[in-house]
């Protein structure tokens, strides 16, 4: 067995899970300067939606899968208009503590609503081996790793080429310019929340197959998206993807080559290394302020 | 105007020395009367009530196991309506700790100061049960079945903690000794939470393989792999199981690290033989894919809907459909947490009843040592004589296409 290709291939599918968190954080961030603690409960939600739909409608994964995210944009849409923008009068750690409050929130609904029992959630496609260069990796893997890059170039053609996403990037750069010029900012933030939403429901639906889906499910890789978001860079979107796939494959590198007691860590060093030494991330840019 | 006032005031006070005499003469009378009645009252007992405490996480990453506390809850309902304990109820006094050792201990104080528990009853979590442990013992009150292997518990009992859950390093060491003996195993390793749970899962296949050894076998422990409690990503931990060439591989990990690191052996094409710890009984991880063949313990008599009609014990049947079905149907989906949590509190119930109508303490925990192959409960053989480890067995079942079926006898160490 050909343990780099197996770790490259291993890495990149974890890796895009922390990609697409990532890309959430950021959209989030760099337009509305909001951490967003709830993002990984956000994509809880949607996944219990999806598990219900499919244990209790018998409806196909795919089918749920697509309609878990249409919930996810109307609950996205849903927290930025009754709750985050009656407080945008916050400061950002105030807003930031909203955030907070609404993960505690969302994880005790899910407790409350779904049960607070592991359940194993099945995957896009059928288990099936596939053997590449003395690798092996399950198709399911692959699948995951391409719905993660179909979502990544989506959100980029999105906000490259439609009004909506060079609206976005407007209210991102000056909201207050943006506003002058007749952007509807409420609907394009409506529209922001939305998308990041759909981001985190994509990303703990594509892992919650490789574990057991239950209310404190994506704890860890919330944590993994931050840490990809900061390497990256906050302000980056590319960053963001750069960031969770470096992440993935470093994390088993680290793990094979170095030490297993010291991956858990080795995330945070990380983080630790890229501020001392990169403070805007490895594609972000440096923010200017004029004074 | 001002005179009346004055004057009201005057008489006011005349009256309120007098009746404050007479509070003061009643509060006196009242102290040695409740003093007298305190010399041979037992906190946490009245003529109507018996109070037990107990704490789980009914939220938080280990949320699923807060179905322990709703058994206990169920079971003690149906002790009442079938006229309590020697004509006093049982009440569940119940704390959500969300898993979190800090959030314990402040519950079990309150538990004590202010609701005035008489004893304990199961507890979910290692370290929240080691975090509770002193303060338990300090106050000298009695702490039936924790629900968590450690060893501490009964090592450390001090005279007032009942151990019932088979220790994690005496299962390690049962199941090693049936993968080599039954299974033919040579290369055993293990995965392992980086915790004082997963460390007696090692410590107990570590001690095993070296008595097999002395005694001529040639099996081996193999590769050690660890992962911090909360991580997902086990990658790296497949690989090195994988890479060891091990042919049985022990689970001492929580139910989301096993599906992963199932995941990735599938990924890997990698199928060794599964041996688990109780602890990952969990119906989602026993209806997972990779699990198909995978050998679990139970140190608990387990009913039909576990095991498959005509193969649950009769007993554990019982206490299924005439508790966990009327009293708690919300969790007849989970029936081994279910009846783990009627289990654990089992013992306290038998020497409550024991220690007769004069209840207290002392004679709680006289009756729970009298205790002795006691083989009428959940238990296959619970023993507090000499040790305040009462159980020691362990029967191995396995997950096939049907369901969990058992294949072998009760195992003692």
């Amino acid at each position: 067995m050909d343990i780099l290709l197996q770790v490259i291939i291993s890495g990149a599918s974890i890796g895009s899970i922390y990609a697409l968190i990532a890309l959430g954080i950021v959209l989030l961030y760099r337009t509305t300067r909001i951490l967003n603690f709830a993002h990984g409960d956000i994509g809880v939600l949607g996944t219990f939606i999806a598990y219900t739909l499919i244990t209790s409608t018998g409806l196909p994964f795919r089918v749920s899968f697509m309609l878990a995210l249409l919930a996810a944009a109307v609950i996205g849409g849903c927290i930025y208009l009754f709750l985050v923008r009656p407080a945008k009068n916050q400061s950002e750690l105030g807003l930031l503590i909203l955030t907070l409050g609404l993960a505690l929130a969302l994880g005790g609904l899910d407790a409350l609503v779904f049960g607070s029992g592991n359940k194993v959630v099945p995957a896009l496609v059928d288990h099936r081996l596939v053997h590449v260069g003395g690798a092996s990796f399950s198709v399911v893997t692959v699948v995951t790793a391409l719905v993660g890059v179909v979502l990544m170039v989506g959100l980029w053609a999105m906000m490259t080429f439609t009004r909506l996403g060079l609206a976005m990037r407007a209210v991102a750069e000056r909201e207050d310019v943006a506003q002058a010029l007749g952007i509807p900012v409420r609907n394009v933030l409506i529209a922001t929340w939305a998308t990041a939403a759909v981001l985190a429901t994509a990303a703990a639906l594509l892992f919650a197959p490789t574990a057991l889906l239950h209310p404190a499910m994506m704890l860890d890789p919330l944590s993994k998206g931050f840490v990809a978001a900061v390497i990256g860079g906050m302000n980056s979107l590319p960053g963001a993807v750069v960031g969770g796939y470096v992440l993935g494959v470093l994390e088993l590198v680290v793990g094979i080559y170095i030490s297993l007691e010291f991956k858990a860590s080795f995330a945070f060093l990380a983080v630790i290394l890229v501020l001392v030494l990169r403070p805007h991330g490895l594609l972000g840019k440096a923010e200017v302020k004029r004074v | 105007m001002v005179y009346k006032k004055l004057a009201g005031r005057g008489c006011n006070t005349v009256r309120k020395e007098e009746s404050m005499k007479r509070v003061f003469k009643a509060l006196v009378a009242g102290t040695f009367v409740t003093l007298g009645s305190l010399a041979f009252a037992q906190q946490g007992v009245t003529d109507t009530e018996i109070r037990i405490g107990n704490w789980g996480p009914m939220s938080g990453p280990a949320a699923a196991w807060g179905n322990v506390t709703t058994a206990i809850d169920a079971y003690f309902q149906w002790i009442n309506d079938q006229g309590g304990i020697n004509g006093r109820n049982l009440v569940l006094v119940s704390r959500d700790d969300g898993y979190d050792p800090a959030r314990t201990v402040s519950a079990v104080r309150e538990m004590i100061d202010r609701e005035g528990v008489f004893a304990f009853a199961a507890g979910v979590g290692t370290a929240n049960g080691l975090a509770a442990m002193p303060l338990i013992i300090r106050e000298g009150i009695p702490w039936v079945g924790p629900a968590t292997g450690a060893v501490e518990f009964a090592e450390q009992s001090d005279g007032y903690i009942f151990a019932t859950f088979t220790n994690y390093f005496v299962e390690s060491a049962l199941m090693t000794r049936y993968a080599i003996e039954e299974l033919g195993s040579s290369n055993i390793a293990i995965f392992y939470q980086n915790d004082g749970y997963g460390l007696s899962g090692v410590a107990g296949l570590e001690a095993e393989v070296s008595a097999q050894q002395a005694e001529g076998s040639s099996a081996f422990a193999g590769d050690r792999v660890t992962y911090e409690r909360g991580t997902t990503n086990m990658g790296v931990q497949a690989l090195r199981l994988a890479g060891s060439g091990a042919d049985t591989v022990m689970l001492f990990s929580d139910p989301s690290a096993a599906a992963a690191l199932l995941n990735e052996f599938a990924n890997l094409d990698y199928r060794p033989q599964i041996l688990s710890t109780v602890t990952l009984l969990d119906p989602s991880l026993i209806s997972h894919p990779g699990m198909q063949g995978a050998m679990f313990t139970s140190f608990l008599r387990l009913p039909s809907v576990i095991l498959g009609e005509g193969n649950g014990d009769p007993y554990a049947d019982q206490l299924y459909s005439e508790i966990i079905i009327p009293y708690a149907p919300e969790i007849a989906a989970d029936p081994f947490r279910a009846l783990g949590g009627i289990a654990f509190t089992q013992p306290l119930v038998v020497a409550i009843e024991a220690a007769g109508r004069d209840l207290t303490r002392e004679a709680v925990i006289e009756q729970l040592k009298l205790i002795d192959n006691y083989t009428e409960g959940m238990y296959h053989n619970l023993s507090f004589a000499d040790t305040y480890q009462g159980n020691n067995s362990v029967q191995l079942l396995q997950v096939t296409p049907q369901g969990l079926r058992p294949v072998s006898d009760w195992l003692e160490y």
